[in-house]
């Protein structure tokens, strides 16, 4: 299935500079997204998700810089752009579905003011009623009433916001799209619409996705591949989504998906991962997850582990393959 | 539905201010016949006093009667009659007045705001740079001088020792107001170094509401989003950083807007600038009860006007008040 790599990142760091040094919110992290993939990346909240997505659009705030590595988005190092022709290669090569959709919409002007700006600021020859044209067939294709074209947000549902960000995304069709939690504030049955209509539209147009979430069922069910962080490290890279009870996986993984309750099974024994996350300017030594590791060994507090491939994914463990595959069955 | 109910509320509003208005004086001790016959050292006759006691409503009618009366003559325009500059009626008084210090201050108002908040925007766009470096502490320094004081120093300087402006007074003392261009050039002259003690103390405080509400804005994700559209850079900062950074400051514009009518009675004084500020300090310092009555009348019900205004336009800039009700 590697066909054209899409997005690759190498070796990528980010910091924030706070006011006790610099704190690390991603460390060397590499991986790469090829044509028509969708790529899930999970962790908890803190873990670096959203920063590396901003750090990929070059949206990173105050005070965050990349310290480290490069990215490359349709073999064009995003960070080697000056000037117009970042303006001109953000959403012409990659978009963004933003986190909390909700307040990405200008309160003050109409979405289809909105839609149209964002044609026009990458087609210069376009007039205003093909953008006003585009931006209908852009609503019909997200299955919202053209007529709610002359709506502000706020007289929106959050469902139909999302739509129309999610419209917004693929207007000048690119073929590498963001999606940073896009369906989180939503309810479960929105949620669900929402994803059809992200994978309909993903078949009609082929582009790729980075998918954000925490949520490890829903990035299971619609990814091609899933990546797990955890303290900025991307600590497991799985081949496939699918076959999650024969692999082996990284300790954390294996925490991440004890987590979720199962509605098909009598055992309602949901484990949490003990303690919480360590935060980005106090990072443990060695490997980043040792103190809540059940399976710790002593040259886990000293010494970083380095990725391995086990069974086809990439792990970052020091566990040999044979001590995750016994651990991966003994739960079961 | 939101019209009507703004305009409701305007309209009680207008009463209830006609009616504090009406009953201020009536709680204070006297009457403006004590103060004139004080005034007069006892030299009006019985007759005259009578004739006066008419003409300024003093009698034994009911309150409520008086207030009828009132409400009747405000609504025949009728203010009453000026005692210091008897017998000119407050309604005149009012209508020299106030066109100088509507065009002096409501001008410089509206130009600090201008000046402000696009001094602010770009600052905020441009947080810590050297712009923002040098605009912030110098236009703050310059809204902390008080505007009489700059005012005094600019009198002394540039039209005592220097002369390069008039002295005193909004034309030339003896000229008659005309549409004529040598008397608007003369009352341009007259107006500057006025307008530029307001206009240099005024800046500061629209600079800085305009950059602290910039600064929170450009945080908002509809920024970050606009950015990552690829949209220019102009386009981010004006339709959807600013456009959404004014909308607080609207409603204190038209507030300060409403205040223009009240007049600036420290700098209409150092000038002495024949405005409705200038007039009230003289209606003060007189007693001039009729005239400080009219003064107020018309300062309470333009102040109500510009905020129902402001409610009407407000729902044009921001489409959010109309739905939830808020707003001004």
């Amino acid at each position: 299935m590697n066909g054209k790599p899409v997005l690759e990142v190498e070796n990528l760091s980010v910091c924030y500079a706070t006011r006790r040094g610099l704190a690390t919110a991603v460390d060397r992290v590499s991986f790469t997204i090829y044509e028509n993939e969708v790529v899930g990346l999970v962790g908890e909240s803190g873990c670096g998700k959203s920063t590396m997505a901003n750090a990929i659009m070059r949206l990173l705030g105050d005070g965050a810089y990349v310290t480290g590595g490069s990215i490359r988005v349709m073999g064009q190092d995003v960070y080697r752009l000056k000037g117009d022709a970042l303006r001109q290669f953000r959403w012409t090569q990659m978009a963004m579905v933003f986190q909390g959709a909700m307040n990405v919409l200008n309160p003050v002007k109409t979405v289809e003011s909105q839609i149209v700006d964002t044609l026009l600021a990458h087609r210069p020859g376009m007039s205003k009623q093909q953008a006003r044209a585009r931006a209908e067939e852009l609503f019909r294709l997200v299955r919202i009433d053209p007529k709610r074209l002359q709506s502000f947000p706020h007289e929106l549902s959050g469902g139909m916001r999302q739509r129309v960000v999610i419209a917004i995304a693929v207007a000048l069709e690119p073929k590498f799209i963001i999606m940073d939690e896009p369906t989180t504030a939503l309810d479960v049955i929105v949620q669900k619409s929402i994803l059809e209509q992200i994978m309909e539209l993903r078949d009609r147009l082929g582009f790729s996705i980075l998918f954000i979430s925490h949520d490890f069922n829903l990035v299971q069910e619609i990814s091609n591949r899933v990546g797990v962080m955890y303290a900025g490290r991307l600590v497991e890279m799985s081949k496939s989504a699918s076959d999650l009870a024969l692999t082996p996986r990284h300790p954390y993984t294996q925490g991440l998906i004890r987590a979720i309750p199962k509605l098909t099974s009598d055992d309602e024994d949901i484990q949490g991962i003990p303690g919480s996350p360590p935060s980005a300017s106090n990072r443990p030594s060695g490997c980043a997850f040792h103190p809540r590791c059940p399976y710790a060994k002593p040259i886990c507090r000293t010494v970083e582990p380095g990725m391995t491939t086990v069974a086809g994914n990439l792990i970052e463990c020091h566990l040999s393959e044979d001590e995750l595959r016994s651990m991966t069955y003994a739960e079961r | 539905m939101y019209y009507v109910k703004k305009l409701a509320n305007f309209i009680v509003l207008v009463w209830v201010a006609i009616t504090l208005n009406f009953l201020m004086p009536h709680l204070m001790p006297g009457n403006p016949m004590e103060a004139l016959v004080a005034k007069s050292k006892g030299l009006i006759s019985p007759t005259a006093m009578k004739a006066l006691e008419l003409q300024f409503g003093i009698n034994n009618k009911p309150l409520w009667q008086k207030y009828f009366d009132y409400l009747n003559q405000l609504i025949h325009g009728n203010l009453g009659v000026s005692i210091a500059n008897y017998p000119v009626s407050v309604k005149t008084i009012i209508a020299e007045s106030l066109p100088w210090t509507l065009v002096l201050v409501g001008v410089t108002t509206i130009l600090a705001f201008m000046i402000g908040t696009l001094i602010g925007m770009v600052s905020a766009w441009r947080r810590n740079k050297l712009f923002d470096s040098i605009m912030g502490p110098l236009w703050m320094f310059l809204g902390s001088v008080p505007p009489f004081w700059l005012a005094l120093l600019l009198l002394y300087y540039f039209a005592v020792q220097w002369g390069w402006f008039p002295q005193i007074h909004a034309y030339n003392v003896g000229d008659s107001p005309s549409w004529t261009f040598k008397f608007i050039g003369d009352a341009i002259d007259h107006a500057v170094l006025p307008a530029l003690s307001l206009l240099i103390t005024g800046i500061g405080s629209w600079m800085l509401a305009m950059r602290n509400n910039m600064i929170q804005v450009v945080k908002d994700d509809y920024v970050s989003f606009a950015t990552a559209r690829g949209l220019p850079t102009r386009k981010v900062m004006m339709t959807y950083a600013a456009r959404n950074a004014i909308l607080p400051n609207v409603t204190q514009f038209a507030i300060t807007l409403g205040w223009a009518v009240g007049g600036q009675i420290l700098i209409e004084q150092i000038f002495s600038y024949p405005g409705i500020g200038y007039q009230l300090a003289q209606a003060v310092t007189s007693q001039d009860y009729p005239l400080m009555q009219g003064i107020f009348l018309i300062i309470s019900v333009v102040m109500l006007a510009a905020n129902f205004i402001v409610d009407m336009l407000y729902v044009r800039l921001d489409p959010r008040a109309r739905a939830e009700g808020v707003g001004v």
